[in-house]
Parts: structure tokens; C-alpha cells; sequence
């Protein structure tokens, strides 16, 4: 039953995505409003999936990767809404419907665990996991923030023609409002990575008696969390902005992403969701 | 029409181009004398802007040939090889070139399509041109007639309106760039024409401070106390630099006064916020290096052009509408100049004439017994009044083929009838025109004197800022504009007899005046 809803949340997904796609690529076809209608409502029958999948289990429904990237979906999917509305940006949620319906896609093909295995039935995990992953999507926001950044900057960099209306010139937020934006979220999610790490690190040490483990998967979070960790020294340090800090915020979450997903999918190290304790 | 004009603009070269051009034709007045001192070159206008430099010149020879000779100069002056110029350069003649001069200064062919600066800076170009003594009649008629048109096209086309001039693009990009306009601070480098107004635009969307820097305090301040801002010294750059947003140059200086070092610097010590640079100045006053850093955003005048592009499909319209009105002013220059070759006969039979009644009312006079003034008055009247009566269908209908462009039959028969002698006319417009005080002795002169080029710039030249502004946005109720419209009037419209006085423009002897 959830995953009959999820799957139904996918589609919607999708359409959004399409949607949010014609409208980059035509923006006078698309109205700006279609792609976050779209998204609210398979958010919200999302909300629906994680409660029945949670029903289902019988608990915190992380039980291996079909899990987390449907969870990590609907945050990206509330990050994405957050940031194209504060900002007044649909492209924003163009570019965050790709990522979201990408991530619910893998979930929808990844085979649900039926029952949480014993080494996940800890009032640890939700904590941890919702302090990691509601850091990991405030970067992702940080990251939609940045590449929105990158492209106005290229446009103002190259020269290109002031959006007016009827031109199909997409209007896109001031500079100064963008770098605000993500330096904010990243001042957000900064803090929430860095208590996932600590909650992560206590429950392992509950676990299996250590603080930290060598697997690939904590490697890229620390290094990711350094990044960020000299990134703001630098901002708040010698006043480092605009470009460069948009693409180490950018390389950050393309390195979390492409973590959180590929050691996933491997199943390499104690990540590897199902089988911490092996 | 003995006119020509040879140029380049931002439709025909890239920026590097018109700044190694406009570098070599700083110094006008010598440039203007360079080109007097060709054989072929009788007078001659040079208008240099952001955007263009252009030679208007005028002689008595085949126009082909002056405008072959002006390209040749100007090659010369730039010294770029032929190759390197010559495919950037346009040339116009005879009335292509009028037409392109009526263009440019109703700026249909700006960058900005209907920007307001371009006929002050021709005004001011010519008013050089006239100071060096390099004026004609031939320029003089058609600048004032371009004054003219360049006027009705700004008010009875909509192509001026809300005109999105360049120094507009400061306020739409600076919305690109900053969150809002109103804790922003701006800085003025260099007193132009074209920052000034940038100024009042971002101004007007509620910048919170302007500054002036420029090399001497007084012009910053004079500027400052005139857009209500403040006044620096050039010599602070890096620290101004420092603290302002959007910075606008327009200095005339020959080189780069802002480079990737120094910007490197300040934006160090601004912590890196966003600075907009718009580079209104030919030569460049941003070093082009300075791109290459981040958080620094560099317009200069090409880049305007392709950020404001699309302003111009939608205002062709209009463009439309100016341009019909542009031919047709074209055509009515073109009837009124052929009209005027039959002048030198129309004076010669004028001449002829009052000086046989001037002869014979004096010796009328001398049979009267002690005649009083009056007498002496009414009878010198009656002789000039049987002469314009007695001339005027002849003269009319020669006129009036004239118009049509084929007088040659009609002036050639009077030339035999009266057996009228054209070089003493000639002779007269050269030399320069008796003086009006000597009318006694010199009775041909029956009509008020037209303003001579340096009284008509004189007013102009006192009060230029306040007077030249009005006159661009051609208020009707503008006393300033009015009265010049009546001058405009007084010395083009196609009138009567009274027009046919030829008036001496290049009188290089005369000092006083200039």
C-alpha cells in the first residue's frame, strides 16, 4: 500500500519534472505556478507513503536505501518548494524536480526490506537520521541556491540580455539576494551535519563500541563537513562570496549526493542500510 | 549638395577600433585644423562620442573625391593600415550625407535607440567647429537644419519616450546584481554628460548616496552641488572604490584608470562584496583584466548595446515614424539648397537694380532745392519700392523653378537680358558683408542682418547646461528653445528676398567676434 503510493507520488514527480523542465526551456509556455502545485501535492501524498510505510514497519521506516531515498526525496522535495518560494524562483523548482524525482525514482525500484533489521531498532537512528538528512537537504538547497547563482552570474559575466518581459529572458533574483540565500542555508545545515555526525558517532559507539568508523561513507562526511567547516571560516573571516563560494557549495553537495546514493547502491561499508551490525 | 561624411560607429567597429581612432582625435581643434588644411577640405565638423567618430566636411570640388581624401587623412591619422580601417569606415555624399546627419542626431542611430545625448554632443561638436572658424555655410545649414529635425523628431514621434538610455542600463543591471537600490551607494568617475544623467537615474530609485570624484575638486563639486551629492578627489580612487556599489566612469583620460590590481585590492578590503562597473568612457577607463575577477561586473559600451537589445525591436515602430519624417525632411532641405543656386543670380539682379535706383534718386534729390530728410527718405524709398515691385514675379518664378531644380534656362536668360555680372555677388560673399551702420552709403542692404554663426552660438555657448537641456526635450513653452526655433527659422526657412543675403561664416580675420 505505501509503495503503491509512492509509486503514484513518483508520477507526480515526474510531471512536475517535465513540467518544470518545458519551463527552462520555454518559459512562456509553462505558468511558474504548475510546477509547485505540482510538487505540493505529491509532497503531500508523500507525507501519506511515509506514515503508511512507517504503519507497515512498525517503527522509524529506515530499514535499507528504498527507505532513505524516499525520505531524503520528501525533504528535497519541502527544500526545493522553501527556497523556488522564498525566492521567487521557479527555475529553482525545475532544477530541485529533477533531483527529487530522481531520488524517489531509485526508491521506488529498490526493493523494500519487510521488517528493520534488530541493529536499527534504536531511538538513536531517527535522531541521527533526521539531523543528517535535514542537514544534507539544507545543503541541497544551498546547492539549487548555487547553481541559480552561477547561472546569473554567467549571464552577467557574459554579457547576455536583460530579462523583459515577452523576451523569454528568464528573470532570475539579484546576485547579493541569491548569496544570501545560500550562505544561510549552508549556516543551517552546518550545524544539523555537524549533530548528525555526533549522534551517528554516539549510536555507533552503542553499537559497536567506537566513535568513529573508517567506512568510505564517514570519510565523505568528514571531508564534506570540513568543506563546509573552511568555507565559513572564510566567509565569515575575509568576507569570501560569489563564485567560487557557489561552486565549493555545489561541489559539497554533489559529493554528499553522489555518497549518499553510491555507497548506498554498492552497499559497501556499515552505511550499507540492513547490515550495520555484520 | 557639397557635403560629405566620413566615420565610423558602433554598427561598423568594435570598441578597439573607435578607441584607437578617438585616441588619435583628442585634441579636435588641431584635427579640425589638419583637415582645413587639405585643399579639397573647405569646412569641416568633427563629432566624436562614446560611439562614434565622424567627419562631416564640405567643399567645392566632386564630394566622391573629399570623402575619398577625408578616409585617406584619417588612415594617415590613426595610422592603421588600410586593411585594419578601411572595412569599419562608412562614407556618405551629397544628400546621403545630410540624411545620415539627420539621423544621427535624432539619434535613430544610436546605440540606444532616441538616447537624448547625442544632439547635445553634436551641438557641441559643431560649436567647436564654429570657435576654430571651420564652418560654412553648406555645414552650417545642415547642422541647423539636423538641430531642427533631430527637435521634431523628439516631439512628434514617440521614439524619445521613455527612452532606456544607456545610463539607464546602471539601474536595470545593478537590479541584477543588488538585492535593492536603496542602501546603495554610487560613485561617479569623471563629470560626463552621460554619468551625470546615470546618476539621476539611480537617484531616482533611491540610492542613498552619490559621490563625484574627478582629477580638479571644483568640476566634482560643481557636479555634486548640481545632482546633490558629494565631491572627492580622483586621487582617493582605491579607497572611494572601496565603499561604493556602483561605480560609473566617464573620464576622458587616455588610459585605464582602474586596473585588475587595483580593483584586486579594494575588493579585498570590501570583503568581496558585489561592485558594478559601467564604463561609459572611449578610451576605456576599466582595464578589460578586470573582468577576470570575481564579483566584479564590467560593462562598457558594447556590452550595453547587447544587454539593452531587445529595446530596440520594440520601439521600431516609432523608429518607423521618424524615419518618414527624416525623409521628408530630407527632401524639403534638398528643394530649399537647389532653390539656392539661383541666389548669386537673384543678387546680382537685385544689386543691379537698386543700384540704378539709388543712383537716380540721388540725382532726383540733387535737383530738389535744399531737400529736407524727409524728403531725401521718401524718395530713396520710392526708388528701392519701384525695384521690388518691378523684380518681384521674375525673381518668384525663378524661385520657384529653382525648387523644382531646373533654373538654368530662366537664370540664364537674365544673366543675358541685364547682362548681370555673377562674380560681384561672389565677390561680396567673400570678402564679408558691408557693415549695416554704413547703410547710408550703401543702400543694397535692405533687410535685417542674419546672425552671423558666432552670434547665434554666443547665447548658447553662456548659459550652455541650462539652456541646451530644455532644447533637447523641446518644450514648446521653453523661452530658451523658442528663441531658438525662431533662429532656426530666421536662417533656414525657404522666405523671400530677405534670405538671399549670403552671409560670411568663415571669417578668419575677425578675432573679436570668436
Amino acid at each position: 500500500m505505501a509503495l503503491l503510493l509512492l509509486k503514484v507520488c513518483s508520477v507526480f514527480y515526474l510531471l512536475t519534472m517535465v513540467v518544470g523542465v518545458l519551463q527552462i526551456v520555454w518559459p512562456r509556455v509553462t505558468g511558474d505556478r504548475m510546477v509547485l502545485v505540482g510538487f505540493v501535492t505529491a509532497a503531500v501524498a508523500h507525507v501519506g507513503a511515509l506514515v503508511l510505510r512507517a504503519i507497515e514497519v512498525a517503527g522509524f521506516p529506515m530499514a535499507n536505501l528504498h527507505d532513505a531515498l524516499s525520505l531524503f526525496g520528501f525533504l528535497a522535495a519541502l527544500i526545493t518548494v522553501i527556497v523556488s518560494w522564498r525566492l521567487k524562483v521557479p527555475q529553482a523548482a525545475a532544477i530541485g524536480s529533477i533531483l527529487v524525482a530522481a531520488l524517489v525514482l531509485g526508491s521506488v525500484v529498490i526493493e523494500p526490506a519487510h521488517t528493520i533489521p534488530p541493529a536499527l531498532r534504536s531511538h538513536w537512528l531517527p535522531v541521527h537520521i533526521a539531523f543528517a538528512f535535514l542537514g544534507d537537504a539544507a545543503f541541497l538547497g544551498a546547492g539549487i541556491v548555487s547553481v541559480i547563482y552561477l547561472v546569473q552570474d554567467g549571464r552577467l559575466r557574459h554579457k547576455r540580455r536583460l530579462p523583459k518581459p515577452g523576451t523569454g529572458v528568464h528573470k532570475l533574483p539579484p546576485l547579493e539576494m541569491l548569496d544570501r540565500a545560500s550562505v544561510r542555508l549552508v549556516n543551517v545545515g552546518f550545524p544539523l551535519m555537524t549533530l548528525g555526525l555526533v549522534t551517528g558517532g554516539i549510536y555507533g559507539h552503542l553499537l559497536g563500541g567506537t566513535f568513529w568508523l573508517f567506512d568510505p561513507r564517514n570519510l565523505v562526511s568528514g571531508v564534506v563537513w570540513l568543506l563546509y567547516a573552511v568555507l565559513l571560516h572564510f566567509r565569515i573571516s575575509i568576507g569570501w562570496r560569489g563564485r567560487r563560494l557557489a561552486w565549493l557549495t555545489l561541489v559539497g553537495v554533489v559529493v554528499t549526493l553522489l555518497a549518499f546514493v553510491l555507497f548506498g547502491v554498492a552497499g559497501v561499508g556499515h552505511h550499507a542500510g540492513g547490515d550495520y551490525v555484520s | 549638395m557639397k557635403i560629405a561624411v566620413v566615420g565610423l560607429s558602433h554598427h561598423t567597429a568594435p570598441i578597439a577600433i573607435r578607441e584607437q581612432l578617438a585616441q588619435h582625435m583628442r585634441e579636435v581643434p588641431e584635427r579640425l585644423a589638419d583637415f582645413r588644411s587639405m585643399d579639397e577640405v573647405q569646412e569641416v565638423c568633427i563629432v566624436s562620442t562614446c560611439n562614434r567618430l565622424e567627419v562631416y566636411v564640405a567643399g567645392a570640388g566632386d564630394v566622391t573625391y573629399l570623402a575619398r581624401r577625408v578616409r585617406a587623412h584619417l588612415r594617415s591619422i590613426s595610422g592603421l593600415a588600410s586593411a585594419e580601417l578601411d572595412p569599419h569606415l562608412y562614407e556618405h555624399v551629397g544628400v546621403a550625407a545630410l540624411q545620415h546627419l539627420f539621423r544621427v542626431a535624432s539619434s535613430l542611430d544610436s546605440m540606444v535607440l532616441g538616447e537624448p545625448q547625442i544632439l547635445g554632443q553634436i551641438k557641441d561638436a559643431f560649436r567647436v567647429a564654429v570657435d576654430e572658424t571651420s564652418i560654412g555655410p553648406h555645414l552650417l545649414r545642415s547642422f541647423e537644419r539636423a538641430f531642427m529635425v533631430a527637435k521634431r523628431v523628439r516631439t512628434e514621434t514617440g521614439i524619445g519616450e521613455n527612452a532606456i538610455s544607456m545610463s539607464f542600463a546602471a539601474v536595470e543591471l545593478g537590479r541584477q546584481i543588488f538585492d535593492s537600490l536603496v542602501d546603495k551607494k554610487v560613485l561617479l568617475v569623471g563629470a560626463g554628460k552621460m554619468s551625470t544623467l546615470a546618476a539621476r537615474h539611480l537617484m531616482a530609485h533611491g540610492v542613498s548616496e552619490v559621490r563625484v570624484a574627478s582629477r580638479s575638486l571644483a568640476t566634482a563639486q560643481r557636479l555634486a552641488s548640481e545632482i546633490g551629492g558629494l565631491a572627492s578627489s580622483l586621487t582617493d580612487l582605491p579607497m572611494l572604490l572601496g565603499s561604493a556599489d556602483i561605480v560609473i566612469c566617464s573620464t576622458a583620460a587616455p588610459h585605464h584608470i582602474i586596473d585588475k590590481k587595483m580593483m584586486a585590492r579594494v575588493l579585498r578590503e570590501r570583503r568581496y562584496r558585489s561592485i558594478l562597473l559601467v564604463d561609459m568612457a572611449v578610451p576605456r577607463d576599466v582595464d578589460p583584466k578586470v573582468t577576470e575577477l570575481d564579483n566584479v561586473f564590467v560593462y562598457d559600451v558594447d556590452d550595453l548595446q547587447t544587454v539593452l537589445d531587445d529595446n530596440r525591436a520594440t520601439r521600431a515602430r516609432e523608429a518607423k515614424a521618424a524615419e518618414d519624417l527624416i525623409e521628408q525632411e530630407v527632401g524639403a532641405f534638398e528643394r530649399w539648397h537647389k532653390s539656392q543656386q539661383v541666389v548669386p543670380v537673384i543678387k546680382a539682379l537685385r544689386q543691379f537694380a537698386l543700384e540704378i535706383a539709388l543712383k537716380e534718386s540721388e540725382r532726383t534729390l540733387a535737383n530738389v532745392p535744399s531737400p529736407d530728410k524727409k524728403t531725401i527718405q521718401t524718395v530713396r524709398a520710392m526708388g528701392q519700392a519701384i525695384v521690388n515691385k518691378l523684380l518681384h514675379p521674375a525673381l518668384a518664378n525663378l524661385k520657384a523653378e529653382g525648387a523644382r531644380g531646373d533654373p538654368e534656362v530662366l537664370a540664364d536668360a537674365l544673366v543675358r537680358l541685364f547682362e548681370l555680372d555673377l562674380s560681384r555677388g561672389e565677390q561680396d560673399t567673400e570678402e564679408g558683408r558691408p557693415e549695416a551702420n554704413t547703410g547710408e552709403a550703401n543702400p543694397v542692404v535692405e533687410s535685417p542682418p542674419e546672425p552671423t554663426a558666432s552670434q547665434r552660438m554666443a547665447p548658447q555657448r553662456t548659459a550652455s547646461e541650462p539652456r541646451l537641456r530644455p532644447a533637447l526635450g523641446a518644450q514648446p513653452a521653453d523661452p530658451g528653445a523658442s528663441t531658438e526655433a525662431a533662429l532656426d527659422e530666421d536662417s533656414l526657412a525657404p522666405r523671400d528676398e530677405g534670405d538671399l543675403n549670403v552671409v560670411p561664416f568663415r571669417r578668419r580675420d575677425s578675432s573679436s567676434s570668436f
